[in-house]
């Protein structure tokens, strides 16, 4: 008899928590779309390895499947690094291309990690678990995942939640840290853009050269952008076409529902209700602050010397949640003036926070092993 | 003198340690893509040359 009621006797309440937890993310997905893709796969893996006895993830000895998509996809670093394969298929650098000055827009904007990393190691974490945690300020989940699987596999859960539920909500925290740190006759500012003809050579030559720089300068980080940076070379030679739909469709949507489901499958219960899960949590917000700030303040510095003034809020588009951050500033500068019009290096710098963040993020994976021996 | 720098550094605290990649953190950022900017002008020149 108690072997029959042993799901109903098994449940504890944290398990009941956890089972609230997944549904809100399944709520958040399916009725505010917050990054739907991502957060309801998660929020069904964290019910599935919450549930009695938690088959998916282990019984009687024998690894259950969620368990073993963890190991083979996570611990390998397998599905991120498919995933940067899919983006790279899917980013067009053509706006940077024009506009090459807004790379560096892309370099501030990454100020958000290495500061909350200094917060969060002041709050008690160690370093390989603050750069993990730094690192959700790079906007960008899969190198978000890529670090935590590697620094802090116990996070993994909170990170990627994290990471992927603040890049929804970019619309809604950007805005009232730029009108903060701008006046109304900044954000008016006009910037005249000029259209540059893009030699196709120059598109398929990127790739390449970027992976040998990051190869020479960085190597441990040439999984991360040799990743990204072949399934862009897929999509600009043009003569793969079919591998490049492939991976920006087939190869996009089904590592994306093995890899949320996976780390659905990380939030057991014991492991992700803990006070630390809130303070991740708390900090990658403040990750995306900073990171707003940093951009906004680095145009603002910019502007002492120049000329010809640059929109400041054109800083918080370094970021890599494209293209919503660029479709947020440039509905900001619309507000102030109708006939300020700043999509197109809007674009620039959002396309530029891309490139950021992995390189970025091959920084903390570069210099945390060689502080931490 | 780096190395002494950093074998320094790998004693002391978190709070050190975070300090150093904050600052070699972000200008290493600003450093590769500072090398890429100047790649993609060297690359925009050339392919157009060749191009014309």
């Amino acid at each position: 008899m108690r072997d029959l009621l042993i799901g109903f006797t098994s449940v504890s309440y944290k398990d009941a928590i956890m089972y609230a937890v997944g549904l809100l993310l399944i709520y958040l997905a399916v009725k505010k779309e917050y990054e739907p893709m991502l957060l309801l796969p998660i929020g069904f893996g964290a019910i599935l390895v919450n549930l009695p006895l938690s088959v998916v993830w282990e019984h009687e000895g024998q690894a259950g499947f969620l368990k073993i998509l963890l190991d083979a996809g996570i611990t390998t670093e397998l599905f991120p690094l498919l995933i940067f394969v899919a983006i790279g298929a899917m980013c067009d650098f053509k706006p940077l291309f024009k506009m090459p000055v807004m790379i560096f827009f892309g370099a501030a904007a990454q100020f958000g990690i290495f500061s909350t990393l200094l917060v969060a190691v002041l709050l008690g974490f160690d370093l390989k678990t603050a750069s993990a945690i730094g690192i959700i300020g790079a906007a960008d989940g899969p190198t978000a995942i890529y670090v935590a699987s590697k620094f802090a596999r116990d996070y993994l859960g909170p990170i990627s939640v994290a990471a992927y539920s603040y890049m929804s909500l970019v619309p809604l925290i950007q805005p009232p840290v730029v009108r903060l740190l701008t006046s109304r006759k900044e954000r008016a500012i006009k910037m005249e853009y000029h259209e540059i003809k893009v030699p196709k050579g120059l598109m398929v030559a990127f790739p390449i050269v970027v992976t040998f720089v990051a190869g020479f300068v960085a190597p441990i980080s040439v999984p991360l952008v040799g990743t990204l940076m072949f399934g862009n070379l897929i999509r600009e030679s043009g003569a793969l076409e079919r591998l490049s739909k492939a991976a920006q469709n087939e190869l996009a949507n089904i590592v994306t529902l093995l890899l949320g489901i996976t780390i659905g499958s990380t939030m057991g219960a014991e492991r992700f209700l803990q006070p630390a899960t809130l303070l991740i949590i708390a900090m990658g917000l403040v990750a995306f602050i900073f990171d707003t700030a940093g951009g906004v303040l680095f145009a603002k510095a910019l502007n002492l010397f120049l000329k010809r003034k640059i929109n400041p809020m054109i800083g918080a588009c370094g970021i890599s949640a494209f293209p919503m951050s660029a479709r947020v500033i440039h509905r900001m500068a619309q507000e102030e003036d109708p006939f300020t019009i700043i999509l197109m290096q809007a674009v620039g710098a959002n396309v530029s926070g891309q490139v950021g963040s992995i390189i970025a993020g091959g920084m903390v994976l570069a210099l945390v092993p060689m502080l931490v021996k | 003198m780096l190395a002494q720098w950093i074998a320094r550094l790998q004693t002391g605290g978190d709070v050190q340690k975070a300090l150093f990649m904050m600052v070699v953190g972000v200008l290493g950022v600003f450093v590769v893509l500072a090398i890429f900017f100047g790649l993609i002008h060297l690359l925009r020149a050339v392919l157009r040359e060749k191009n014309s």
